[in-house]
């Protein structure tokens, strides 16, 4: 008992708040105030910095090269964990906590995954089935575990989010996906090669896909969004379809810009670089050409289609009465993006940490959520879900990073 | 000893609510007080539930039962004291954190990477390559002459006793110079600039294009182009450079792999420029040799080599710079082909 004497010494001493300052700590979030129309307003910050970003990205770099890529799993929890903890909303950070073994299983899955997919027709009609099939079966399941591994994993004010789906659900909503999705490569398979049949199949099933495309996105947002919770609340998504299509349609319209203007683009540039207005330059020329059609495409595009999206999904989310918009704009994303390409390039790649971190922030930032009464209220009342505290265990299943 | 006392956010992890406590650190013993000196919690700090120190984050310690603790550390005071109380950064840490160490890790990056792309997958290929079962070569070559027939070949042209001809007296010279090498000669017909080409296929299936034949006025040379392309079949150029595309694309992954798949495909396409120079060369050399077994000069593969570059040339296709070029330079090859030539 002798090391309780100071401790009870320095515990009567220490009032917290008055103590704030004199220990040095960081003020406290300023009492929040609502918006004149009662709406209280929280802004997200983010506090990552590319200098100190570069570092870990480099030596996880590094470690999984030299590890032939087993410690990718390890540097994937340290960067998401950098990420969320730079992250801010009312003065809070959010954490991630996952098992770097369960997504060096999942990595393991996908990449089997994906070279069956990929080679399993070049193999024969049998396997190329097979692998179909079991993608179709394995599918939906793996999404859902996905899911349960990105959200469960993920916590803020020490509770965790979570993805509360059953896995019939899963099936209900991810099959037909898959099953478009799919059409092309069996029919490809299937229909005798270079025939008119083949030519029509083929060319009515590719359409029929891309018609498809904002529906399946929407789908499997407002399948991510309606089951996604935090504690015992539960996030729920309002049905947003004409809006994707719309914001698609006219991501298309900048498709056909954006090709237009890299075709000039290259069409001014590819004589320069041989010396002669000749269109059959070298393959290698063709190749740059492509790839700088391709960039110009995305740079043009990805920003209007990533910003519109992200406003309609947030616009139409809700946990509650707590309300969540971000104020991302199409035309700063893409002098954002622009700026991110050129710098990429020109450093041989050693920009893109910088890159990572500058569109964290412009995306953690443009974060609002509204709520009638202050968060810390809402916080007081938002429980763990059942007993839960250390995070669920089948969220650990499988770690995949789908990018959704 | 206390090493000092922060202030910070506490979770109970049963809700979100966050209470505001005063953190001290005893020696490894950590406790937490909260409003009023209530002391919450007493332990000994495992270094395993600290978070590392990033500059402007928080350091998050998980306690028992789910509850948390974020405690700001803006000034790395709290780092000091951790540091002092003997829970410091592991080795990964201190890296992540010093410039020199990370900029090293940056040159071993590209050194290692180097070495993998001119050293190590090739030689992984090569390895693989003669590992692999015979029908799985056989099947990858048969699928791209299906898909060539389909698409770009016609049926040759060429008179039935023509190509029977030119399949007898290419035998006979690769049964003198290299018996053990199986291959398979196939006649075809394409139009336009692929026209005049010859190709070998894995496992072994050489291709001889009509427009080939027509453009050359000496057997021989005909002769030296095939031995070429039977260079690329004894040495599995064609499925080593399919296993080299697949290494260096998973190379590339590793390091773009979460950026764009243009970026990404930039180094590959690179790469299987590259590795094809050093198989073209290989196959220059084994050309070489079945025509000195034979006794037949280089002069007219010299000559034909001469006359695809003008024809290449003329029709305003100005030859790549040597490191974008699939083929080494043609004064090279040819170069090398006179000094054989001439011993």
């Amino acid at each position: 008992m002798s090391d309780a004497a100071p401790r009870r010494r320095i515990a009567d001493d220490l009032e917290p708040g008055s103590l704030r300052a004199e220990l040095g700590g960081a003020p406290l979030p300023a009492e929040p105030a609502p918006e004149p129309d009662g709406t209280y307003v929280s802004r997200m910050t983010f506090t990552g910095r590319g200098d100190e970003y570069f570092r870990i990205w480099v030596v996880n770099l590094f470690l999984s090269i030299v590890t032939l890529g087993v410690y990718s799993a390890w540097a994937k929890v340290r960067k998401t964990r950098y990420f969320w903890q730079n992250a801010r909303l009312d003065g809070h950070v959010f954490d991630f906590h996952g098992n770097p073994l369960a997504i060096l299983r999942g990595r393991i899955v996908a990449l089997a995954l994906v070279v069956a997919y990929s080679w399993g027709f070049e193999f024969s009609l049998a396997v190329g089935f097979a692998s179909i099939a079991v993608l179709l079966a394995a599918g939906p399941w793996l999404f859902v575990k996905a899911q349960q591994f990105k959200f469960g994993n993920t916590s803020f004010r020490g509770l965790r989010f979570g993805f509360a789906a059953a896995p019939a659900t899963g099936y209900r909503i991810v099959l037909p996906i898959l099953a478009v999705w799919f059409s092309t490569t069996v029919l490809a398979a299937v229909v005798p090669r270079m025939s008119i049949g083949w030519g029509i199949a083929l060319g009515g099933a590719s359409f029929a896909t891309i018609l498809l495309i904002p529906g399946m996105h929407h789908r499997l947002k407002a399948f991510q969004h309606g089951h996604a919770t935090y504690g015992e609340r539960r996030f729920t998504f309002r049905p947003a379809l004409v809006e994707f299509y719309w914001v698609y349609v006219k991501g298309l319209a900048l498709i056909v810009i954006g090709g237009i203007l890299g075709s000039l683009l290259s069409a001014f540039v590819a004589p320069a670089l041989t010396g002669k207005a000749d269109p059959g330059g070298p393959d290698w020329l063709w190749f740059a050409i492509g790839a700088a059609v391709g960039l110009t495409v995305y740079v043009i595009t990805w920003p209007y289609l990533a910003a519109r999206l992200q406003q309609v999904v947030w616009a139409h989310t809700r946990m509650d009465d707590v309300r969540f918009r971000t104020e991302i704009t199409a035309w700063p994303l893409f002098k954002l993006v622009l700026r991110n390409v050129a710098l990429t390039l020109a450093t041989c790649g050693l920009y893109w940490p910088f890159a990572a971190v500058a569109l964290a922030r412009y995306r953690v930032e443009c974060m609002r959520v509204d709520a009638d009464v202050p968060l810390a209220t809402i916080a007081a009342g938002t429980f763990a879900r059942g007993n839960i505290a250390v995070g669920d265990a089948a969220a650990d299943t499988f770690g995949f990073d789908l990018g959704l | 000893m206390t090493t000092g006392a922060f202030p910070g956010f506490r979770f109970d992890g049963r809700t979100a609510l966050a209470q505001e406590v005063v953190v001290t650190l005893e020696a490894r013993t950590l406790a937490v007080t909260a409003k009023g000196g209530i002391a919450l919690e007493r332990m000994l700090l495992d270094p395993a539930r600290v978070s590392e120190r990033f500059a402007a984050a928080p350091r998050v310690i998980a306690l028992n039962r789910g509850v948390m603790l974020e405690i700001p550390d803006a000034d790395g005071r709290f780092d000091r004291a951790l540091a002092a109380a003997g829970i410091a950064a592991t080795p990964v840490q201190r890296m992540q954190r010093f410039w020199p160490a990370a900029v090293a890790a940056l040159a071993g990056l590209v050194m290692i990477m180097a070495a993998a792309y001119v050293y190590g997958v090739p030689a992984a290929a090569h390895w693989l390559a003669w590992r692999l079962p015979a029908g799985f070569e056989q099947k990858i070559g048969d699928a791209v002459l299906v898909e060539l027939d389909e698409r770009t070949f016609k049926p040759s042209a060429l008179p039935a006793e023509r190509q029977a001809a030119l399949t007898q007296r290419f035998a006979s010279a690769a049964r003198a110079a290299v018996p053990d090498v199986a291959y398979r000669l196939e006649f075809r017909n394409a139009e336009g600039p692929t026209g005049a080409n010859a190709l070998a296929l894995p496992g072994g299936t050489i291709v001889l294009l009509d427009g080939l034949v027509a453009m050359t006025h000496d057997d021989d040379a005909l002769v030296g182009v095939l031995s070429h392309e039977l260079g690329h079949v004894a040495g599995k150029h064609s499925l080593r450079q399919l296993l080299q595309t697949v290494g260096v694309g998973a190379l590339a992954g590793l390091l773009w792999g979460d950026f764009s798949s243009v970026i990404a495909n930039v180094p590959l396409a690179f790469g299987v420029l590259h590795y094809s120079r050093a198989f073209e060369r290989e196959a220059d050399e084994f050309a070489l040799r079945v025509l000195r077994e034979n006794g037949i000069s280089a002069h007219p593969l010299d000559d034909f080599l001469g006359e695809m570059d003008r024809r290449a040339r003329d029709k305003g296709r100005a030859a790549p710079p040597a490191f974008l070029s699939t083929h080494p330079p043609t004064d090279e090859r040819r170069q090398r082909l006179r000094e054989a030539a001439g011993q």
